[in-house]
This record gives structure tokens, C-alpha cells and sequence, in this order.
């Protein structure tokens, strides 16, 4: 009898021996140039790039505790784990280090690695005030340096098959997108969004959202439906009101414009997208934009041309400053979401427009087979908002588009809204 | 779709009280014990002093995208650093909710110092982290040299230990939404089901409900008869928690189930073992395992009640199944719930029994029982449930079946 169905384990055009091997190496490329003899990694993201082992999901940060060694001299990598299930072959048990709630337990267990006490230059990827008192003690002649930078240098350009896993989970993403935006009408309430999502992308093998999503009506007014003085509209009209991440009881109404926008993690790649759609009115077949056809149309054209603008800086040696740069020029209010961030094993450097992070922009310079989630929000009084996320792999003279269909779903696909934002 | 359960609105839930109560208990804490700021990046630490409604997210994405917390002694509004203010956080006072920080980039840290430096209104504190990104522990010291940098947990686990009602009340929400899903759930488990279809499941019935959040990769492990037959173990141990695939489940299977889905911010945690089968059979071994699960259960609750150690109810356990220690030995017997889905209080780890003897019950605490039988052959039954501890001994929270081994 089969026993798998390999949608969790597997990706089209993905070979995951060979994708190790290229990680692994930049990873260790990485330790060589800025001669780091040992890395000592806690995240999930870090430690699955250079083993591809695969680790129970839980949603959130947790305090830096070592999960992962990797040292230069012996090349081995060594994890913290009870058991091999979904370890790579190529690590071996005697590798592995017991999970354990006792600090001094696993300050032993790191003790007993062959190598690394000897280390003079360990990379840590975060850190905690305890880990701060304790780790000395297991690295005694080591400097510390800070091995996220490190991680995220090896990281930052893909290989042929991280792209093919992006381009993977963005599909798992857009079909579950699909099958969302099919069932947005009148009366329907966003949890039921949220349900339909989880259940399409886990029957995909996707069992883990990247973030629980954004299933919601965006709002009409600037402050929830109140209408706005005369005196404060200027203002309110050029910054829309905050989207809502988490998903409620709210009940679709006709004339909502819905933001669907989630992502999953597939073999721990990211695979984001959105889809915005116009709630139709009661009993409609959708084919009638309840007398916002042309408002709506306007907003979406206004959602194209900065988009269009930011996917025009998307080439190998703009940087993520000139993204920013492309986005005001456009003469969109400033941003209530990121404008780009990076994406592979989950969300990365660069991030574009999340506050005042301008030094780092200008020192993130893209490079091809980088890929970005870009993601614009348009809004508009009395309307509502249109948000859309287009992911892309930097190419040397432009944007090589992952996203499917980034601004509007397959017809044949979407049943009641079918006829809406053809721009 | 279906309705959210009826209960879902009873008016015991009070949010005000709830974030008044939480940060009365995370101030007195600091004070006690010397703290002049916090500043929290963990979800469940932010949560607990602000009531910012955070959706779930893997780690990466709340690295890079963080919510934070500024909590300082002596002013009962916590601050608040966050790109998308929620209903929640827009009630906190403008002066107080803040553009957000960027903890992982360098230039980030430096206007963490400066809002620290701002915020407390002095170059010399004390401040407590509960999480420290690399940029922050090698940037943070050299732009505040003179504060003293101190481990938050103490300050947060102390203040969160002993839950205020309103906190009882979305826990014991969150696992009856997880209940009701899993109802649905186990009906479908029949062979040739794959374990992400159990995952599709389960997730859209309790986002159907009305959680606000799903906080573990859904938990649908086989279960071998021996160990060997299992994965291989540092422990020799049979190996738990295993990831789920899509493995396609067999006629007889035995699964040890394990969820934890979020109702703002707090965690169920259900575990069950079941059967798969349209007309599951469970034989003599296994029944009789299944009663030896229940005589443990049964003696840690007859335990539980103000003043009992984490000692008491392990020798408790213990003594119920004779010889045998009756739980996961890399894991536990009991662990606390909330905010985060295994906090303090940990019982029956390898802190060992002086730690076990240290943790007094209080009315208040939450304990998540979870005790294995095992033996080779048969393979073994876990479950968990969930007790409140009270005045005089212990509420369930947790009421699901143990078909089919009841």
C-alpha cells in the first residue's frame, strides 16, 4: 500500500540531495571568509539551512537556546534533537545532543562536541541574557560573533532548487487563495475564510502557515465607519487605516473589498500571496460591483502603477533603498505594510519600508536568484483597500515573476467574482 | 460554516480586567524583585503586558516584523512598538504606542537604546530581555553602557505562573474550540487518510469556531508497538513528538494526537491517543493500558491542590503505576499553560526532584497532565488533560472522550 503521497517531502524540480550540498557550502563558505570556527545556532531558519533537518513547527520566536553546531574544521554538523526522524542521513546520530530542560545538562552536551571548545571564533545567532552567562563556559578561548549576519550573507542568493521550492509553496499558496476567494460572498464571516484557507493548503501537503493570514473586509473609512470632519479628511484620506490580522466573527458585506493574503511554508520555504476581491451583492452572480465598478477600478489601477514601479527597480544592483525610492516617487501614502522583504527558509533581509531603517536599505544591494515579496496597498476612502503581494527572483536585468497570476485569479477558478478587477 | 459555540460570548471574559490585572502582576514582580524596564519581544510576553492581539507567525517573519514591549515600574501603561496596531493596542494612549522596532538590523539596535534611553528617562537601569537578537546582544551594551542588562524570565514566568480568571476563562475557551474540531476530526479518521488531511481538518473547524490562532504543526504520530520499530531514540525512548507528512494511515493505526490552536494569545493543549479505524477495536493490552493512564490521572488530580509540590504529584504518579516512571522522561508530567503552550510550572523534568519539590501549587496555576504507559509490544497510551488548581483542590478543564478506550 502507498504510504506517503510525497506532498509534504517533495517539490517539483527539487533535488533535496543536491540542495543540501549547495547549502551546506555556501553556509561553510561563509565561516571560511570571515573565518568563523564554529557556528552556534537557536533558529529554526538557520539550523535547517545547513541540515535540512526537519523540525516540529511551532508558531512564534523562542528564547536563543544552541540547536545546531556546525564546525569549520571538521565540517560536521551537530544537532539538538532526542530523535533522527526527519534528520538527513548524512548527519549521523552520533551528532545528535539530547533535547533537555536543564541549562547545565546541554552546556555538557556542547562540552562533549569534538572541536569546540577549542573554537577561537563562534558565531551566535541570537542570544539570551542566560545563554550570555553560560556559553563562555563552553567556548572558553572563543570571540563571539554574531553568526546572523553570517547565515543571512549565505542565505541571501538561492540555489536552483530553493527557487523551485519558493515556486512551490507560492503555488500551494495561490491555488488555496483560489479556492477562498471563490466563496467570498455576502454573510459569509472572515473566519470561514481563514478555515477554508488552512484546510486547502494542508490537503496541498502544506501543513504549516507561514502566518495565520489576513482574512478580512478592508475598512471603508479611515476610523471603522465613523465619517470623517471636513477638517481632518486631507489627512485621512492619504493614510489608509491599519489592516486587521487577525480574522473575526465580522460578516461580509456587499461592496467589501476582502484582502486574502497568506503564506506557506513548504519543505520551510515561503510562499506568499495575496488576492483581493470585491464582495458582490446579495444573490448576485458577481458580475454587478454594486456601483463601485469604477472606483474600485480606479483603486486597482492605482495598486498597478506602484507595483509596476517597484517590480522596475527589481534587477541586480538597485538596492533596497532605490524599492523605497520607486514607491514615493509614485506618490503612494506612506506604507502600512513592508513594501518587500526578502523570502526563502521564511521572511529575511532585505526589508523595505517598516519604519526607519534607511542605513540598511542603502547597504542592501540586490543580486540575482535573490528573491522578494513585494507587496503594495492601495486604499481609498468610501472604497476600501487592495492589497496584492507579487514575489520575485532578481535577474541581472530585470524581475523574473514567481507569482502565478499576481493580480487577479483564473476565471474559470473563481465563481462568483469572476468579473472583478480586470484593470 | 457553522456557529461559534454558544458560550464563546459569555460575559466572564472581561479584557479590561484581564490587561489591568496582567500588568499589576508584571509591575509588582519588577518591583520585588529590582527591574526598572522590560522590554519583551516573545508573543506571549507581549501579549501579557500589552494585550496586542499578535497573530501567530513563524519565528522569522516575528524577527524581522516584531511587536514589542516596553513595560516600565513605574508607569501602569506599557508602550507599545508595532507596524500594525490592532483594536487591542488603540487603546493604549498615543504617547504610548509607537512606530515599530527593528531589533535585527544594527542600525535597529540603535534606536532600541535610544527609545530605552528616552522611554525610562535615565542613562542607569536595570533592564530585563526576554530574547535578545545577535545585533542586539553586540550592539545593546555599547549603546547603553551603563544599564544593567538581566535576564526578564524570573520577572515574567513569577508574574504569569498564577493566572487571574479572565485569563482561566480564554484558556478554557481556546481548548474547548480545540475540543469541538477534534470531534469532527476523529469521526473522519478512517484508512487511507493521510496525516495533512487530518491537519486540513482540524484547522478549518477551529478557525470555523473562532480561534485567532493555530500554534503548533498538527501532531498526528504513529505509534509503533516497540520502539525499535520506531524511530531511533538518544533516550531509548519511544521517539515523540514526530512531525506529520502525508503518510497514508492504515486500518488499526494507533495515533498519539497533539494540538495547540490560540484564543487571544492563550494555548490548548489536547493529546489523545486513538485508533484508526471506521469501527475502531481496542484490544485487552491496550484497555488495560488506557486504565493505568486513568489510575495516573487520577492520582494527580486526587494531588493537586494548594500547597502540593512538583514532588507530590510525581511520586504520585509514580506510585499509581508501581516501579515505572509513567511520562516521557526528556519531557514531563505536568507543565503549565497560557500564554505559551508549556510554561511554568514544569513538573517531572530533568531539572530534577529538588526543582519538582521547589514549585508550590497555588490556586491559580495551570497544570497540563501528560502521562505515557508504555510497554514493548503493545505500544502505549498518552493523553492530557488540563487542571485549574482552586482553593481546595481542582477544576478540568479539559471534557473530551477517550473513545475508543473507555
Amino acid at each position: 500500500m502507498r504510504r506517503s503521497t510525497d506532498a509534504t517531502t517533495t517539490a517539483a524540480g527539487v533535488d533535496l540531495e543536491r540542495m543540501r550540498r549547495e547549502r551546506f557550502a555556501r553556509a561553510f563558505g561563509e565561516m571560511e571568509r570571515r573565518e568563523v570556527d564554529a557556528l552556534v545556532l537557536g533558529r529554526a531558519a538557520n539550523a535547517r539551512y545547513v541540515s535540512d533537518a526537519r523540525r516540529l513547527w511551532v508558531a512564534g520566536t523562542r528564547p536563543f537556546a544552541p540547536g545546531c553546531v556546525v564546525l569549520r574544521a571538521t565540517g560536521q554538523v551537530y544537532l539538538l534533537s532526542a530523535t533522527d526522524d526527519g534528520i538527513p542521513a548524512e548527519i549521523p546520530r552520533a551528532n545528535l545532543y539530547c533535547t533537555t530542560w536543564n541549562p547545565e545538562k546541554l552546556m555538557h552536551a556542547l562540552r562533549r562536541i569534538p572541536g569546540l571548545a577549542e573554537a577561537r571564533r563562534v558565531g551566535i545567532d541570537a542570544a539570551t541574557p542566560l545563554m550570555n552567562d553560560l556559553l563562555p563556559s563552553v567556548v572558553p578561548r572563543a570571540e563571539l560573533v554574531n553568526g546572523e549576519a553570517l547565515m543571512l550573507a549565505a542565505r541571501r542568493v538561492k540555489t536552483r532548487d530553493e527557487i523551485a521550492c519558493l515556486r512551490s509553496a507560492i503555488a500551494i499558496t495561490e491555488a488555496a487563495l483560489d479556492e477562498v476567494a471563490a466563496i467570498v460572498r455576502p454573510g459569509c464571516p472572515e473566519r470561514h475564510l481563514a478555515g477554508v484557507f488552512h484546510e486547502a493548503i494542508c490537503r496541498r501537503g502544506a501543513t504549516i502557515a507561514a502566518t495565520d493570514g489576513i482574512f478580512c473586509a478592508t475598512p471603508r473609512t479611515a476610523r471603522g465607519g465613523a465619517a470623517p470632519t471636513d477638517e481632518t479628511t486631507e489627512t485621512w484620506r492619504g493614510t489608509p487605516p491599519p489592516l486587521r490580522g487577525v480574522a473575526s466573527d465580522r460578516v461580509l458585506e456587499p461592496g467589501d473589498l476582502v484582502v486574502l493574503s497568506a503564506g506557506v511554508l513548504h519543505l520551510g520555504y515561503e510562499g506568499d500571496a495575496t488576492r483581493t476581491c470585491a464582495c458582490p451583492p446579495r444573490g448576485s452572480s458577481g458580475d454587478d460591483l454594486h456601483g463601485h465598478g469604477p472606483a474600485i477600478e480606479a483603486l486597482h489601477h492605482e495598486w498597478q502603477r506602484t507595483m509596476d514601479a517597484l517590480v522596475a527597480e527589481c534587477r541586480a544592483g538597485r538596492s533596497a533603498a532605490d524599492l523605497r525610492r520607486a514607491y514615493e516617487r509614485s506618490g503612494a501614502p506612506p506604507p502600512v505594510l513592508p513594501l518587500a522583504y526578502g523570502v526563502g527558509l521564511g521572511v529575511e533581509p532585505p526589508i523595505v519600508g517598516a519604519g526607519g531603517e534607511k542605513a540598511h536599505e542603502a547597504a542592501q544591494v540586490l543580486e540575482p536568484d535573490m528573491v522578494l515579496s513585494l507587496q503594495v496597498y492601495a486604499w481609498r476612502e468610501n472604497v476600501g483597500g487592495y492589497l496584492g503581494t507579487i514575489v520575485v527572483r532578481i535577474t541581472e536585468r530585470d524581475a523574473d515573476v514567481l507569482t502565478a497570476s499576481p493580480v487577479r485569479w483564473d476565471a474559470g477558478s473563481s465563481g462568483a467574482n469572476s468579473a472583478f478587477l480586470d484593470s | 460554516m457553522r456557529a461559534a459555540p454558544s458560550n464563546d460570548r459569555a460575559p466572564i471574559l472581561d479584557r479590561t480586567r484581564l490587561r489591568d490585572d496582567r500588568g499589576r502582576r508584571l509591575r509588582d514582580e519588577m518591583a520585588r524583585r529590582g527591574y526598572d524596564a522590560l522590554l519583551l519581544l516573545g508573543r506571549g510576553n507581549v501579549q501579557y503586558a500589552t494585550d496586542a492581539d499578535i497573530p501567530a507567525a513563524d519565528a522569522s517573519r516575528l524577527n524581522h516584523f516584531p511587536t514589542i514591549a516596553l513595560v516600565l515600574r513605574e508607569d501602569p501603561v506599557p508602550h507599545l512598538f508595532t507596524a500594525l496596531p490592532d483594536d487591542g493596542a488603540c487603546d493604549l494612549p498615543g504617547d504610548h504606542l509607537h512606530e515599530p522596532l527593528l531589533p535585527e538590523l544594527e542600525s535597529g539596535v540603535a534606536a532600541v537604546a535610544a527609545q530605552l534611553r528616552l522611554l525610562v528617562g535615565a542613562s542607569s537601569f536595570t533592564l530585563g530581555l526576554d530574547e535578545m537578537s545577535a545585533a542586539m546582544r553586540f550592539g545593546l551594551s555599547r549603546d547603553l553602557p551603563r544599564a544593567t542588562i538581566a535576564d526578564a524570565s524570573p520577572v515574567t514566568a513569577a508574574a504569569r505562573i498564577v493566572k487571574t480568571p479572565d485569563e482561566v476563562e480564554c484558556i478554557r475557551r481556546a481548548q474547548h474550540l480545540n475540543e469541538l474540531a477534534m470531534l469532527d476530526v476523529q469521526a473522519a479518521l478512517v484508512p487511507g487518510i493521510r496525516q495533512c488531511d487530518l491537519s486540513a481538518l482540524f484547522l478549518q473547524q477551529v478557525f470555523e469556531l473562532g480561534a485567532t490562532a493555530n500554534y503548533v504543526n498538527p501532531i498526528w504520530q504513529l505509534v509503533p508497538a516497540r520502539i525499535a520499530d520506531g524511530p531511533f531514540t538518544l533516550t531509548g525512548e519511544v521517539a515523540f513528538p514526530l512531525v506529520s507528512t502525508d503518510r497514508v494511515l492504515a486500518e488499526g493505526d494507533l495515533l498519539w494526537v497533539d494540538t495547540g490552536i490560540g484564543y487571544h494569545g492563550y494555548a490548548s493543549d489536547f493529546g489523545r491517543t486513538w485508533v484508526v479505524s471506521a469501527r475502531p477495536e481496542v484490544d485487552a493490552p491496550r484497555r488495560a493500558q488506557f486504565r493505568r493512564w486513568r489510575e495516573v490521572i487520577d492520582a494527580l488530580l486526587a494531588t493537586i491542590r494548594p500547597g502540593a509540590t512538583g514532588a507530590d504529584l510525581t511520586r504520585a504518579a509514580h506510585d499509581a503505576v508501581g516501579d515505572r516512571t509513567p511520562w516521557l522522561r526528556h519531557l514531563y508530567v505536568a507543565h503549565g499553560a497560557g500564554l505559551d503552550s508549556a510554561e511554568m510550572p514544569l513538573v517531572g523534568t530533568d531539572l530534577g526532584e529538588e526543582f519538582d519539590r521547589q514549585i508550590v501549587l497555588a490556586p491559580g496555576m495551570i497544570l497540563v497532565l501528560e502521562p505515557v504507559i508504555w510497554d514493548e509490544g503493545v505500544g502505549g497510551y498518552r493523553g492530557e488533560e488540563i487542571a485549574l488548581v482552586t482553593d481546595s483542590g481542582y477544576r478540568l478543564l479539559s471534557d473530551y472522550t477517550y473513545a475508543p478506550f473507555n
